[in-house]
């Protein structure tokens, strides 16, 4: 069986697995087992749609060249695991979509405010250790989560229409309203796999870089959606940094190759001296660099000032309709897809460092400068980023026994600048498209 | 502001007209109805004409419209989606949001155009049609929802 087939495999295992062990008891849970289950025609459309066939790419594409033929079922399991647990991180990250600086908010917005901050803070107590009962501090926002469509909050609301169709055809004794406005139980799943997860790896020494990682991620989302004022940009890069799940991820499988599948016996000094943490936290800084702001950045300056004049003459040649930035991001002609993760975070809401600050402008025409600047200085520590990464790696290198940690990271921040090279709503170019 | 939603053609064609001003909550309710009539017409492929040509008003966030009045836009069983319209605005608005959703879209100046360009893509509809120009229609049909 093939490194891809097995990690599918094992992560199918693994969501029902979680399913069953951390979701409380609902149609959303019925739903999801017969998602992934053979009784749906459409489970390929499903598994993609749940961001579960991305996840799989970026566990071969991560561990792929590093790992023994031995090796492969147990390391597949270890993927499955926190694959399982990303699926839940794609739903509460959608609740995120429309809360942006640039977005405006309606009464749902609000709502999912609310609902986010909760979740956050009970994710944040359970990982530090202060109680063991989700469920229940989760329940006073179980009822403001009915009022929140999971379809309309994904960016794929049709994909879903179509599986829920399929389903309702073969259990009419369910609705639609009780699976779409249903997210309260994946909330409760997601907290308790994250737990379990970090729980386990507590006992190796990338623990606290996985603890700590997954904290500040939470902390930080809360953060982003309280923002109601501009920042410096290289402020909004390290609030952007914390959001991304790149240090748990990272320090996850650090732990999992060096630690449990072949150790490494020189892992401790990396990261006792903060090398490996610095590593972790400037390949974060890149992946959020290009989830943000995507080919953009490797453009040279003859290169964006072409891009950006094509921009300015289409909001010239339509400046009768275009009255709104969005309007004119949307709307300009992209033929290479320079603007796709622009794009995706204006039309869902997102939170983007590129494109923050832009709500503080006074028209188009000012924002589009100002676009244009934040695109040159995060080009510049794009590239920055880049060779201190490469430094980083180097050092590493020098000092362990085998190039997995290094080959790990580095192979990490390429499938992400890949996938954010491709169109955000085509099949490779997002975790869920 | 007004919106009405009934069949066009009974279980194929959706007939969407709106008028003066729209709010975001009503832009929302009248694509819930339309995913509805979307949903009960007949497989494989209903399709949605939407008239705007008395329509005044209309929330333009991308966002939002994306979010909260796409619901229709879902549905697998939508076919084309023709608007009705001369005003640039609406052509604009309407092309981004039905580019996003990946759903078959034109815009027409007048009804008989729309109508003639369907009759084209869907050639079922052919006797449909042809029966409906003999026998037209009342405004507000039985299976019609007026919001005013």
């Amino acid at each position: 069986m093939s490194l891809q087939a097995e990690i599918a495999k094992a992560t199918i295992e693994n969501v029902r697995s979680s399913l069953v062990r951390h979701m409380p008891l609902s149609p959303q849970r019925n739903y999801y087992l017969w998602g992934i289950s053979n009784a749906n025609p459409y489970r390929e459309d499903f598994i993609q749609m749940i961001g579960v066939n991305q996840l799989i790419n970026l566990s071969t594409q991560m561990i792929g060249d590093i790992i023994e033929p031995a090796d492969q079922a147990t390391i597949a399991q270890y993927c499955g695991r926190i694959n399982a647990y990303f699926m839940y991180e794609i739903i509460s990250d959608n609740l995120a979509n429309g809360l942006s600086a640039l977005c405006v908010f309606d009464d749902n917005a609000s709502m999912r405010r609310d609902v986010l901050h909760a979740f956050n803070h009970v994710m944040v107590t359970r990982l530090k250790g202060e109680h063991n009962d989700t469920a229940s501090l989760l329940q006073p926002v179980e009822n403001l989560t009915k009022n929140i469509s999971c379809f309309a909050q994904s960016i794929t609301p049709r994909k879903h229409q179509a599986c829920i169709n399929a389903y309702l055809s073969q259990r009419p004794d369910v609705t639609q309203q009780e699976i779409e406005y249903g997210v309260w139980p994946f909330l409760v799943a997601n907290i308790e796999a994250c737990h379990e997860l970090t729980e386990y790896m507590s006992h190796f020494q990338v623990g606290p870089l996985l603890s700590q990682g997954g904290i500040d991620r939470y902390q930080g989302v809360t953060r982003t959606i309280q923002l109601d004022h501009g920042l410096p940009l290289n402020e909004l890069v390290r609030m952007g940094t914390h959001t991304v799940s790149v240090v748990p991820v990272l320090a996850y499988f650090a732990g999992v190759l060096s630690e449990i599948i072949r150790v490494e016996p020189r892992l401790h000094s990396v990261i006792n001296d903060g090398t490996l943490a610095d590593a972790l936290n400037t390949a974060a800084v890149i992946v959020r660099l290009v989830n943000d702001v995507g080919m953009l950045l490797t453009l040279s300056q003859q290169e964006r000032k072409t891009v950006f004049t094509g921009i300015q003459q289409h909001f010239q040649t339509h400046s009768g309709d275009i009255d709104a930035f969005d309007h004119l991001l949307m709307s300009v002609p992209d033929e290479y897809t320079m603007l796709t993760r622009l794009q995706k975070d204006l039309l869902h809401g997102e939170f983007n460092i590129c494109l923050h600050n832009l709500a503080y402008t006074n028209s188009v025409g000012e924002a589009l400068t100002l676009l244009e600047n934040n695109v040159a200085n995060l080009s510049e520590q794009y590239y920055r980023s880049q060779t201190h990464l490469h430094d980083l790696l180097a050092s590493i290198d020098r000092r362990m026994t085998s190039r997995t940690l290094s080959n790990l990271i580095a192979g990490f921040v390429r499938f992400h600048e890949m996938i954010y090279a491709e169109p955000y709503n085509s099949s490779i170019g997002e975790y869920v498209a | 502001m007004a919106y009405n939603i009934s069949w066009y053609i009974p279980k194929r064609v959706v007939h969407a007209t709106f008028m003066g001003e729209i709010t975001l909550s009503e832009a929302e309710t009248a694509s819930e109805l339309t995913a509805q009539l979307i949903g009960d017409g007949d497989p494989p492929m209903v399709h949605l004409i939407a008239d705007t040509t008395r329509l005044e008003r209309f929330p333009t966030n991308l966002n939002l419209l994306n979010r909260s009045a796409s619901k229709h836009l879902w549905q697998p069983k939508l076919g084309w989606t023709i608007v009705i319209s001369t005003n640039s605005t609406t052509r604009f608005i309407s092309g981004i949001i039905t580019q996003v959703a990946r759903v078959r879209f034109r815009m027409f100046p007048t009804l008989e155009d729309g109508m003639a360009f369907l009759a084209d893509q869907d050639s079922s509809l052919n006797p449909l049609i042809n029966n409906k120009a003999l026998h037209a229609a009342p405004v507000n049909s039985p299976e019609s929802q007026i919001v005013a």
